[in-house]
């Protein structure tokens, strides 16, 4: 995973410290909002997947995580199309991949 | 400039569902010299611009409860027509402005946020609402 973090930290004007921090809270919440979108799923419940998705989507997009950010779009526009499982259960898995590759980036 | 810009004891609310959002606005807007509110969704923010009185608001347009939109028009029909309401979105179409703007939000601040035009956008509407002339450099 790339994680521009000089182009972050100069668009954003916050301390390093702040950003570490913001990042850490991205990957808090992001394993929280997987834990549910798979309730979400399993009770065929894709407005909740489209609104937990465009959560990650709008955390990742302003600590510019591109590669969250991308599939969370997907994510979101799997709930919004109402809901092809396979695709959901696709994007979910490409999630959980790049959130573990964002955790060994700041760990 | 930018560095002529001053948002010390502007009062903002933002409204943005994402913890995330909500940590970096409040970190920016404390450096800047503002005092700032956040609420998680419209529904706060309405109640939030009733109880108190703001200089300016920072609205996202999606947010779970209610949305934006409906709590700008909320806002507007209780009579407040001359507080600052910005949108905070991702989607800045055409359509999408027009349909802010007929809603009653003042102004647009792309999403992901910059923090140099958070500033630019808080000084200038900020300064409007104060009644004194806004600084120069800024675009609407």
């Amino acid at each position: 995973m790339k994680l521009n973090r000089q182009e972050a930290l100069a668009e954003l004007q916050i301390p390093e410290e702040l950003y570490d921090e913001l990042l850490h809270d991205l990957v808090d919440n992001t394993e929280s909002a997987l834990a549910r979108l798979e309730g979400a799923l399993g009770a065929n419940d894709f407005d909740q997947v489209a609104a937990l998705a465009h959560m990650i989507k709008g955390s990742a997009a302003t600590l510019r995580v591109e590669k969250i950010r991308a599939i969370a779009e997907d994510l979101e526009a799997d709930g919004r199309s109402n809901g092809d499982g396979t695709e959901i259960e696709k994007h979910m898995v490409e999630l959980k991949s790049a959130l573990e590759e964002l955790t060994a980036l700041i760990s | 400039m930018a560095e002529e810009l001053s948002c010390t004891g502007l009062k903002v609310l933002v409204a943005e569902d994402t913890p995330v959002g909500q940590k970096l606005m409040k970190a920016l807007l404390q450096a800047f010299g503002c005092v700032a509110d956040v609420v998680a969704n419209g529904r706060e923010a309405v109640e939030k611009v009733r109880e108190n009185d703001y200089d300016v608001v920072l609205m996202d347009i999606m947010m779970p409860v209610m949305d934006g939109l409906h709590a700008t028009r909320a806002i507007r029909a209780s009579g407040n027509d001359t507080l600052p309401i910005i949108a905070l979105t991702a989607a800045v179409t055409k359509e999408d402005r027009e349909r802010s703007r007929a809603a009653g939000l003042n102004d647009f601040l792309p999403k992901p946020v910059d923090g140099r035009q958070l500033k630019e956008k808080i000084a200038k509407w900020g300064h409007a609402s104060l009644g004194s002339p806004p600084p120069s450099g800024t675009e609407k």
